[in-house]
């Protein structure tokens, strides 16, 4: 236990979130985990409380409260100060690190609001091995914001990609072309296959996310009809997923 | 138990000290000395500066190695100390000082959370 509490976190936060990058706006929770490094009042001055999002926090562990199945503590940093709850019956609460008031412990974890209070719910809880992980914590809090920017240029230059290519696509209500040939041997419906078009047309090694297609189709389709035609050529073999769950290849790499 | 937001304290080492006068700040030092009525310390700081901790209650006297100050910067080189905590060698033996000093200037030369 306590050495899989070590390697789960690594320490950094990757930046997976802008995998989904062109699907933001539509409304489409991302369905992949993010870990990253926050100061505590940034957890407790938004009242968004994302379950996707991991935080790790460094910092002094003020208080200490052991009950039946789980430990309650606080951890302080420069910036606040925040309740932790760590589950788990006898046996594992008993194998987990023991909490030490005054020393460094990394937490990480999901936030929680319950009655307006917010509360982290650990995952991970450890003392540190070394005050260089308070330096490591401290650089990679600064550095977020320069990475995201970092990010979204990236992804709108991926987007801008997307829309050039779509003006080349022949998804036009006439589907034409020696192309059609080889999707019309799977046995699509008209919408069916204008979505397998789209991304059996798609360039990037990451391939589509539902809202990328429904952004290239010429034609309107609901995010749900686009999500349930998904979900049928994923039965039917079609398609896989790529970088997450949420973004797709087509199968066939022929023709 | 509460959560709750406390006025940001800034990490600081010796020469940054002097930028927050009467602000919170927190401060890694090693123990160079602790005074005989044990209501002060000096420490030596990251960028190997001397810095004096004066407290209100007596410490242990017999505080060694690395402590983190939790406090308000009274001077270039004094600190009016609330709480401190014993950083045990098995965690400080490898502390790189430079990286930290380093940080400590990043923290203030870019916008971030941490200010």
């Amino acid at each position: 236990m306590w050495g899989a509490d070590t390697n789960d976190d690594g320490g950094g936060f990757n930046i997976t979130m802008t995998q989904q990058s062109p699907a933001t706006g539509s409304g489409m929770e991302p369905k992949q985990n993010t870990v990253m490094s926050v100061a505590i009042s940034e957890l407790l001055q938004s009242n968004e409380e994302n379950k996707n999002t991991h935080v790790i926090v460094v910092g002094i562990i003020k208080q200490v409260e052991a009950q039946s199945l789980k430990n309650m503590f606080t951890i302080e940093d420069n910036t606040g100060r925040l309740v932790c709850i760590q589950w788990g019956d006898e046996n594992e609460l008993s194998r987990y690190p023991k909490l030490i008031e005054n020393a460094y412990f990394k937490v990480v974890g999901s936030k929680r609001i319950q009655n307006e209070k917010v509360t982290l719910l650990c995952h991970s809880v450890r003392p540190l091995d070394s005050i260089n992980e308070l330096t490591h914590h401290l650089l990679s809090i600064i550095a977020l914001p320069y990475q995201m920017e970092e990010v979204n240029m990236t992804s709108n230059a991926k987007l801008s990609i997307t829309m050039t290519n779509h003006k080349e696509f022949p998804v036009n209500n006439d589907i034409g072309g020696g192309y059609m040939d080889s999707t019309n041997s799977l046995s699509l419906n008209p919408k069916q296959l204008k979505v397998y078009t789209v991304i059996k047309q798609c360039q990037d090694e990451a391939g589509y996310s539902a809202s990328d297609i429904q952004k290239i189709l010429p034609e309107k389709m609901s995010t749900t009809e686009i999500e349930k035609i998904l979900s049928f050529f994923i039965e039917e073999g079609h398609i896989f997923s790529t970088i997450d769950e949420n973004h797709y290849k087509v199968t066939d790499f022929g023709s | 138990m509460e959560s709750v937001v406390l006025p940001t304290r800034a990490f600081v080492n010796g020469s940054y000290l002097q930028k927050f006068i009467d602000k919170p700040v927190t401060f890694i030092g090693s123990v160079l000395k602790v005074a005989s009525d044990s209501k002060s310390i000096t420490l030596q700081s990251t960028d190997d500066q001397v810095v004096t901790v004066h407290f209100h209650e007596p410490i242990d006297s017999s505080l060694d190695g690395w402590v983190e100050v939790h406090g308000y910067a009274k001077s270039k080189g004094t600190i009016g100390g609330e709480s401190y905590y014993n950083l045990p060698s098995s965690i400080t033996n490898d502390f790189e000082k430079q990286q930290f000093n380093e940080t400590v200037a990043l923290i203030y030369s870019l916008s971030n959370p941490l200010k």
